[in-house]
């Protein structure tokens, strides 16, 4: 018994970085989002959500990182997000890369696009987090530049994209507030995370460097975190891992661990920026 | 010109650009002395309140204030990085980054670190004199913190500003004044269905001359657990005089344009707008150079967004052309 104990206190000493994802043979891929114009579903024009996806992208892309999609304005869709139940694409888009990133406009519970590709009929425009469920194929983080997805009264209702097969989404950085629309934030937060930031560490520097001057913005994360069961001591969280190849890597995905050992759970965190 | 608090008027609206889809207005406030308008904005239907009076007394000219850049380099990094009230050991090294946009950083980790969690982030010098500071091994709360009571975070923070001064770090001196403005929430937490606040964050502002300096200038001080220092966030920078700039913006025409300056990635019904004040804005980020800080209105407004939510917002608009 006393070894039993013993050998679960120190499991976490012992977890190496590892490769995360399901699609491994690359974890390094990158994907972007973006959109200016609304006149589709009637919201305000956006000037710099362009510039601030593509920052993210060409600063990884030009550190090594695979870029496999930038799709703007109508080519940027709701059905590249959303889960082949409700007529979604995901596993041909966001689903092909390790981390995405998505700039336009968002409120609490979902995003917007300019195009209408809805399938499944409650949610023209946008993606709901009813029609999400990401991390089943290769999708390791979502980055999303957009006003309130994660606001702290709604942020629990996408836990659920987390519940799939694999449920290997590691994380979603966002904001809980407003956010101000600029062109750097996406750039800001990919150098942060080429210095070996942790990813927590990088979008709560990169969002109180780019939003600060506004006063009242609040970022947030939500990523997986393993308690052990046994001792009730959390053991990995994931908004720890650093970018393949920068500090620490990725940890292995959540399924990798022993649901009889880790509970998994989720860690929400709001900062004001 | 007066502007009745309370008072209510809905003038015209928007010509949208088809492609731009920003829209422009021309709004007769040379007659119109009430307090809501119907104003150029990113959207249709924006209601801007005037919830107080305008500024009066406007100055016909003011400075620039223009930045300096403060002598850095490893050294004085590391011997301030070793001292009061920053000492966070021996086993340091400095390191540098350049941003994108010009700035070099210099900051301070224990030898070897790999991976900048936070914990390991421990100072930030910027070559203009801000500062950004996180104490050692501080990542966030497991458990939820006992935070002392506001006035006590205050009293810390104003202890530890005090301690700053007598060190080698930058700090303003007269003409720029570091005043207390609030002390709220500054982190969040919830995790295994509890929720709680991780740190207070107690806002100095910093003003010239008596005028207040808005944007990205303000001082931070992050009081956590049992009123430890967790964290400082000083966008001071070292400003002199300079060259005037006239002021070619009515505080009328600054709401005028209000809306325009209001870039936010969500719809906005309503700016109800609580207090306005003449200063100046700092626009660059800790990570850009900034050359001049130059005159601006600011807005203390309250958004009321498509959801009925309300969120409080500082706008700027430039106060010359």
């Amino acid at each position: 018994m006393l070894l039993l104990t013993m050998l679960i206190l120190i499991t976490p000493l012992l977890v190496p970085a590892a490769f995360a994802g399901n699609d491994d043979s690359n974890n390094k891929e990158i994907g972007i989002e973006w959109v200016n114009d609304y006149s589709g579903p009637g919201l305000p024009f956006i000037p710099n959500t362009d510039d601030c996806a593509r920052g993210f992208y060409n600063t990884l892309g030009n550190n090594g990182f695979t870029r496999n999609f930038d799709y703007g304005n109508s080519s940027a869709q709701e059905r590249h997000w959303e889960k082949s139940s409700v007529e979604g694409q995901d596993t041909s888009y966001v689903e092909t890369v390790d981390f995405v990133y998505f700039a336009g406009h968002g409120d609490e519970d979902e995003f917007w696009f300019g195009v209408n590709t809805d399938g499944g009929g409650s949610y023209p425009y946008r993606v709901h987090h009813s029609g999400a469920l990401w991390g089943d194929v290769d999708l390791e983080w979502v980055f999303l530049k957009a006003c309130e997805v994660l606001k702290e009264s709604g942020q629990a209702d996408w836990h659920a994209v987390y519940d799939n097969v694999g449920a290997d989404l590691h994380g979603i950085c966002g904001f809980h507030s407003s956010a101000y629309d600029t062109k750097t934030l996406g750039s800001t937060s990919a150098q942060y995370l080429l210095q070996s930031y942790s990813i927590k560490a990088a979008w709560k520097t990169a969002t109180s460097n780019d939003q600060h001057q506004y006063g009242t913005v609040w970022g947030a994360i939500q990523a997986r975190e393993l308690i052990n069961i046994y001792t009730g001591i959390p053991f990995l969280f994931y908004g720890n891992e650093t970018m393949p190849g920068y500090g620490g890597g990725m940890y292995n995905d959540p399924s990798y661990y022993s649901n009889s050992v880790y509970y998994k759970t989720w860690y929400y965190e709001r900062w004001l920026c | 010109m007066g502007f009745n608090k309370q008072e209510k008027i809905i003038c015209a609206l928007l010509l949208l650009s088809a492609i731009a889809f920003v829209a422009v207005f021309s709004v007769d406030n040379q007659t119109n002395n009430t307090g809501t308008s119907l104003l150029g904005s990113q959207q249709s239907g924006l209601i801007i309140d005037l919830n107080c009076t305008l500024p009066t007394s406007i100055p016909n000219q003011i400075p620039s204030l223009k930045v300096s850049t403060r002598p850095i380099n490893n050294e004085i990094v590391l011997e301030i990085a070793s001292n009061k009230p920053f000492y966070i050991g021996t086993q340091l090294e400095v390191r540098n980054y350049t941003w994108i946009n010009g700035t070099t950083e210099f900051y301070v980790v224990p030898i070897g670190t790999t991976t900048i969690d936070g914990s390991t982030t421990l100072l930030r010098l910027f070559p203009e004199g801000q500062v950004q500071y996180y104490a050692p091994g501080w990542t966030g709360y497991t458990t939820a913190p006992k935070l002392p009571s506001k006035e006590d975070a205050k009293i810390i923070a104003d202890d530890f500003l005090s301690q700053i001064k007598q060190s080698k770090t930058f700090i303003p001196t007269l003409p720029i004044e570091i005043t207390f403005k609030d002390v709220v929430s500054g982190m969040e937490t919830t995790a295994n269905d509890t929720h709680w606040i991780d740190y207070w964050c107690v806002i100095y502002e910093l003003k010239y001359n008596n005028l207040p300096i808005g944007g990205n200038s303000d001082v931070r001080v992050w009081i956590g657990d049992k009123g430890e220092i967790v964290g400082l966030v000083a966008n001071w920078r070292d400003l002199k005089a300079s060259n005037p700039v006239t002021i070619g913006i009515t505080p009328e025409e600054a709401l005028d344009q209000l809306g325009n300056h209001l870039k936010i990635m969500t719809v906005v019904t309503k700016i109800a707008v609580q207090n306005v004040s003449f200063g100046y804005w700092a626009d660059k980020t800790v990570l850009e150079n900034t050359e001049y800080i130059m005159p601006a209105y600011i807005f203390d407004c309250v958004v009321t967004l498509l959801d009925g939510s309300q969120q409080r917002m500082f706008v700027y608009v430039p106060a010359y052309k």
